[in-house]
């Protein structure tokens, strides 16, 4: 244990090698675990001198001179100052994890969770492990080695992967950019397409079990996901890098950085194009992403930071699930996808995902005081584009396939009977439903030194949110026109290419939350206590639906303004119990408003849902960690209640003319909770262990019985009934391990090999289909326990005086078929995981 | 170190050499798939050389559905259950043609049947009553052509043929000699078979022009040829209607047998295999989406609320099915992913009720 605590400062090592002047430094930094940490940043203090560490946590710089300090520093961990000499310069040091640290990125500093301290079950993968082990899989794969994950590819398509957090799904997991909430406004979900290229730029990820340590208020009922990308690196360099693997996949991108300037203000540049034919029939994928940060040191007291990035891609989707049976009797198997056909020879993506979502953030730190910051982000974003489908009166055709029923649909049959209707217009199309929006906000934190030991964290976290619905037509298939008759203002329609049909309209969304935050620290203890309130306010302007020629129709179009409210509660303790051992509690209470379409649930804005009920999640949560030389392992215990989930049903109006109305139902609950456990184990400085286990129990925690229905005049009309107590939760596997293996052979050559296991994937339910059902239904089908195995060899070198390494990595090694995602059925629908992939990637630093 | 290594390798393999779809696979792969087709065609001469039928023809129906099991298991080796086929064959029927030189009645031999003086018959039945007369003897398949004068506003001369069926004589109108006249003849009778053959299809549709035939129908006509001499002589032959046109009768008819796949056989069956539209969605009430919701909890998630709303479809659009009418019909379903799915049923007092 002495060998430990002597870790935290610096090992010094004598060597009688001096140059003139001059003063060649090496060294290794490790994390808490004595884990190296590669991508930290080293600089001879008061120089733009600098380096960083390579994947081993290695570092070589020049000094200039022959003796002085040099600075560490790394997101998540206090900066560190070693002074150096020419006898000196070999050096280990240790950084500890620190809030503090995430100053020089400038965002949010209440994200992340420091080891130790916070008290949240918590897992961070960092950058180096990103580049790594994530290769062509979807962003979120890259933590399904964590406790309580369960993520998959979907259908397959380029960034529709998703993932749930102790059974939770994306509208329940919180995933934070930076610090700024990017859950959709409106539904809640997280679009991981939005964010294809972020891997690329990502410093750090860290997934916040259950409550989390966002003081903002979040939807972390599973839990929150939080990156942090990077901001301009310190010294001037960059990196080009290309990618190739299965199925044509082809990525090539470059990092440009102009280090730290003369006038304080350092930037980076990164761009990158990823194509590919996609594992999956009909998913051709063609993405950019580019990222761009200027930071500026106005003086010690003032930083100003803009970052901008974004991922536009269009890719070939699979929407639609298949029977097992299908997919083993279809030419191409598991990579079988009914959504897409040939016109014209080429192939045509029936199904499709267009999307460029840009975040765009000024964030300004002040040191206002020894005692006091502020922190603000100032931030917009912008998305434009939708998800393709099929339109018209006869969408049998797309039925018609070349051949079998497990061959291309033959889109060539469509044009030649949409050309032959002539002036009857297209009988079938292709369409898409558009979901653009544009989105404003500002989050700012103050933090103050309220006594020794005790801070005060407030902020205020503002948000303007619109929306924009609508359909367009995307291609009339030989057709001259599409005849809709939706829009109330331009009646029997005879649309083009582009011109918008089905519905039209705008959900705007505000929300205005003040959150506030009790830290006291002392070496062996942390504890916390925080509250939020949450406003938020719903309004839909309908652009179809009414006569806008007309003085009552410009009325109802925008509807009156719904405000909904939500707080928060929660607090948490974490005790050192020496130096290796450590115990935390955390326990929180909070309630949500309903969604926007929960409220305007007609789709109209004359019904509309006014008394929308919260939902609840009550979260208890019990951790012990240890940190040990060799061995580091957490275990904790989570109960998540889930209360409340929005169910609605319809009551007919009891006169004519009049709205029809929506009772609101209490009572549909869930109850989550489990064991999670992982573990590190640094068997040699050759070989690496790391594991985990996560054991989930999650149910539908009771039953409705009769319950009353009223109208609105409060008289009974029905009762309900839901008998869904004990009944599984579906779509996420309750049961999943990891282990992993990191062997190096030398300095720069190291294999890993990781070992996954899902079990207890029941194929997904909307229980609230079982209103009224006479009997609790049986558990939905389960799905077969899978394991993966994915394989990583990485191998640097100098290529010449250029920094350079290659990484191949293996996903799936041994090619198991598994079924990942699953509907349930008489027959169960499925999506497989995908077979044996492989990436090749290289990465030169300049 | 290399313990470790090699365990940890050892132990994924392991894990990894089960298939977790193993199960399931097999299950899957031990169902056959099924092709289902649907066939509607007419027999070939080359298809009654592969049946052994040297004329071309069935000699009944019963033949025909002894065989064609067969045929079609020949002819569509990969087809299974709910497979279809309508066959149409030519079915050997036989219609008697007759031939004699025409015998023309005398005054006496008209008088004797009415007793009168008039030298002609003035009711239908004297002509038959003339011929119980002077055959009594008469056997089956006997034939006269008779030439006589038949009084109705005013007289004329009728040559018409009688044949003795069923101990009786049916009459076989002849034309007369305005037909003839009518298809270009001076006299009335032709100068050839092969005139007669084109003549009298044509002659016919004007004929019946007022006595409505349906396709199918056969019927059969009478003309004369002059032989020199005095002697005319009457033949008869046979005409079938294609509701359009006459043509010669070659004594085969044509029969349509539908057949449906049991599963192991082609076995006679009327079933109608059926598509619902987008008008059948809407009338009973699933328009919008122009399918049936069989998702856990979801309207037509219970077959029985499917065959209700099939019920409604097939009575609303063919009200006058015969009790037994089977169909196999069609449906598009939303269970998470768009299908088709089917039902087979058969109309039972009045009602679509399952197979």
């Amino acid at each position: 244990m002495k060998n430990f605590k002597n870790l935290l400062f610096v090992a010094l090592f004598f060597i009688t090698a001096t140059v003139l002047g001059q003063t060649k430094i090496t060294g290794t930094i490790v994390d808490e675990t004595n884990q190296p940490l590669p991508g930290a940043s080293v600089l001879v203090k008061g120089t733009t001198n600098g380096t960083s560490t390579d994947f081993n946590g290695k570092f070589t710089l020049q000094a200039k001179s022959d003796s002085g300090a040099i600075v560490i520093s790394f997101i998540g961990y206090s900066s560190k100052e070693v002074v150096f000499s020419s006898s000196k310069n070999s050096l280990t040091v240790q950084l500890a994890p620190d809030a503090g640290s995430l100053d020089e990125i400038i965002v949010m500093s209440s994200s992340f969770a420091i080891d130790r301290k916070t008290p949240v079950a918590v897992s961070t993968i960092k950058a180096a492990d990103i580049e790594r082990k994530l290769g062509s899989q979807e962003f979120p794969e890259v933590l399904k080695s964590t406790p309580g994950v369960y993520a998959t590819k979907s259908g397959g398509g380029f960034g529709d992967g998703r993932i749930n957090l102790r059974g939770f799904n994306s509208e329940n997991v919180a995933v934070m950019i930076n610090g700024v909430p990017v859950n959709d406004m409106e539904n809640g979900r997280v679009y991981w397409s939005n964010w294809a290229g972020l891997s690329d730029v990502t410093a750090a990820m860290q997934v916040q079990r259950g409550l989390g340590a966002s003081k903002v208020a979040v939807p972390s009922i599973g839990g929150t996901i939080n990156i942090l990308s990077k901001t301009s690196d310190i010294e001037k360099g960059g990196n080009v890098m290309a990618s190739t693997g299965n199925d044509g996949y082809q990525k090539y991108g470059f990092t440009l950085s102009t280090g730290l300037m003369d006038n304080d203000i350092a930037a980076t540049v990164s761009f990158a194009r990823t194509t590919g034919e996609g594992y999956v029939d009909g998913t051709q994928f063609n993405g950019y992403n580019y990222f761009v940060n200027f930071t500026k040191n106005i003086n010690d007291n003032h930083k100003l930071s803009f970052t901008t990035f974004g991922a536009p891609q269009r890719h070939g989707q699979r929407q639609n699930m298949s029977t097992i049976a299908a997919y083993r009797n279809a030419e191409s198997g598991n990579r079988f996808n009914p959504d897409w056909g040939y016109k014209d020879g080429q192939v045509t993506h029936i199904e499709d995902n267009f999307y460029h979502k840009s975040q765009t953030s000024l964030n300004h730190y002040w040191n206002i005081s020894d005692v006091s910051s502020l922190s603000t982000a100032a931030y917009m974003s912008y998305g434009s584009g939708g998800g393709g489908g099929t339109a018209g009166t006869n969408r049998d055709l797309f039925g018609v396939r070349l051949g079998g029923s497990d061959q291309p649909v033959d889109l060539d049959n469509i044009v030649s009977i949409n050309r032959a209707n002539g002036a009857l217009g297209s009988e079938a199309i292709l369409r898409a439903s558009r979901n653009d929006h544009e989105w404003f906000g500002v989050l700012s934190t103050f933090k103050t030194e309220l006594a020794d030991g005790l801070d005060l964290i407030a902020g205020v976290d503002w948000r303007s949110y619109t929306g924009k619905h609508f359909r367009e037509v995307t291609d009339l298939l030989g057709g001259q026109y599409y005849l809709d008759d939706n829009n109330v203002n331009n009646p029997n329609a005879a649309l083009r290419v582009g011109e918008k049909m089905g519905y039209n309209n705008d959900g705007k969304v505000g929300w205005l939350g003040f959150f506030a935050q009790l830290e006291y620290g002392t070496d062996n203890f942390n504890a916390f206590v925080s509250t939020s309130v949450q406003r938020s306010t719903y309004q839909r302007i309908e652009h179809f639906l009414y006569d806008l020629s007309t003085d009552a129709g410009k009325d109802l179009a925008t509807s009156e303004k719904i405000s909904l409210n939500g707080y928060s509660i929660k607090g948490g303790a974490n005790f050192k119990l020496d130096d290796v051992q450590n115990v935390f509690a955390n326990i929180g209470y909070f309630e949500r408003p309903a969604t926007f379409n929960a409220v305007f649930n007609g789709y109209n804005n004359t019904k509309v849902n006014r008394d929308a009920e919260n939902e609840k999640v009550f979260s208890m949560e019990l951790g012990y960690g240890l940190r040990g030389e060799k061995f580091a392992a957490n275990i904790n215990l989570y109960r998540t209640q889930w209360k409340d989930r929005t169910f609605t049903r319809n009551v007919r109006a009891q006169e004519t003319g009049a709205e029809d109305y929506t009772a609101n139902l209490l009572g549909v609950d869930a109850l989550h909770q489990g064991v999670e456990f992982d573990f590190t184990y640094k068997h040699s400085d050759k070989l690496n262990f790391t594991g985990m286990l996560s054991l989930g129990d999650w149910k539908w925690d009771n039953d409705l019985v009769d319950v009353p229905i009223f109208d609105e005049n409060q008289s009974q009309v029905d009762t309900i009934s839901l008998p869904i107590a004990g009944l599984r939760v579906s779509d996420a596997a309750q049961t999943t391990a990891a282990l992993g293996m990191l062997y190096k052979f030398w300095d720069k050559t190291s294999v890993t090999l990781d070992y996954n296991y899902f079990t207890d994937l029941y194929a997904r339910i909307d229980v609230l289909n079982y209103a009224n059902a006479a009997t609790r239904p049986d558990d939905s089908w389960k799905a077969p326990s899978y394991n993966t195995m994915d394989a990583s060899l990485r191998h640097g070198f100098n290529l010449g005086e250029f920094d350079t390494t290659v990484t191949f990595r293996v996903n799936n090694l041994f090619d198991t078929e598994y079924v990942a995602d699953a509907i349930d059925a008489s027959d169960p629908l499925v999506f497989f995981g995908f077979g044996r992939t492989f990436s090749l990637s290289a990465k030169i630093k300049f | 170190m290399k313990k470790i290594f090699y365990s940890f390798a050892i132990l994924s393999l392991l894990f990894t050499s089960c298939n977790p779809m193993e199960d399931i696979y097999s299950e899957i792969d031990a169902t056959e798939t099924v092709i289902s087709g649907e066939a509607t065609f007419t027999l070939t001469d080359a298809d009654y050389d592969a049946l052994d039928l040297n004329y071309g023809n069935f000699s009944s129906l019963d033949d025909a559905k002894a065989d064609l099991p067969d045929f079609l298991s020949g002819k569509y080796p990969a087809w299974g259950a709910e497979s279809l086929a309508a066959v149409t064959f030519k079915l050997y029927n036989k219609v008697n043609t007759y031939s004699k030189n025409i015998y023309a009645l005398s005054d006496a031999e008209h008088n004797a049947i009415t007793g009168k003086t008039y030298g002609n018959f003035d009711r239908s039945y004297h002509v038959t009553n003339y011929l119980e007369a002077t055959y009594p003897d008469a056997s089956e398949g006997d034939f006269y052509s008779l030439k006589y004068r038949f009084y109705a506003g005013g007289e004329s001369t009728l040559t018409d043929g009688f044949v003795f069926e069923n101990s009786e004589w049916t009459k076989i109108t002849g034309f007369t000699p305005d037909n003839y006249n009518d298809m270009g003849e001076s006299y009335p009778n032709f100068s050839s078979h092969d005139e007669a053959e084109i003549k009298i299809p044509v002659a016919l549709i004007d004929v019946y022009k007022f006595a409505a035939k349906q396709a199918g129908d056969i019927v059969t006509a009478m003309y004369e040829l002059y032989k020199g001499g005095g002697v005319t002589k009457s033949y008869t032959a046979n005409y079938i209607f294609d509701g359009s046109s006459w043509s010669k009768y070659t004594n085969t008819i044509n029969e349509t047998i539908k057949f449906g796949h049991d599963g192991t056989t082609w076995v006679p069956d009327n079933t109608i295999k059926y598509t619902l539209t987008g008008a059948d969605y809407t009338l009973v009430g699933n328009g919008n989406y122009g399918n049936f919701d069989v998702r856990a909890g979801k309207d037509e998630e219970q077959e029985s609320v499917r065959l209700d709303k099939v019920n409604t479809i097939l009575l609303n659009n063919f009200p006058s099915d015969a009790e037994g009418q089977k169909y196999i019909v069609s449906y598009n379903i939303y269970n998470g992913a768009a299908g088709v799915w089917s039902l087979a049923v058969i109309k039972e007092g009045g009602a679509y009720v399952m197979q």
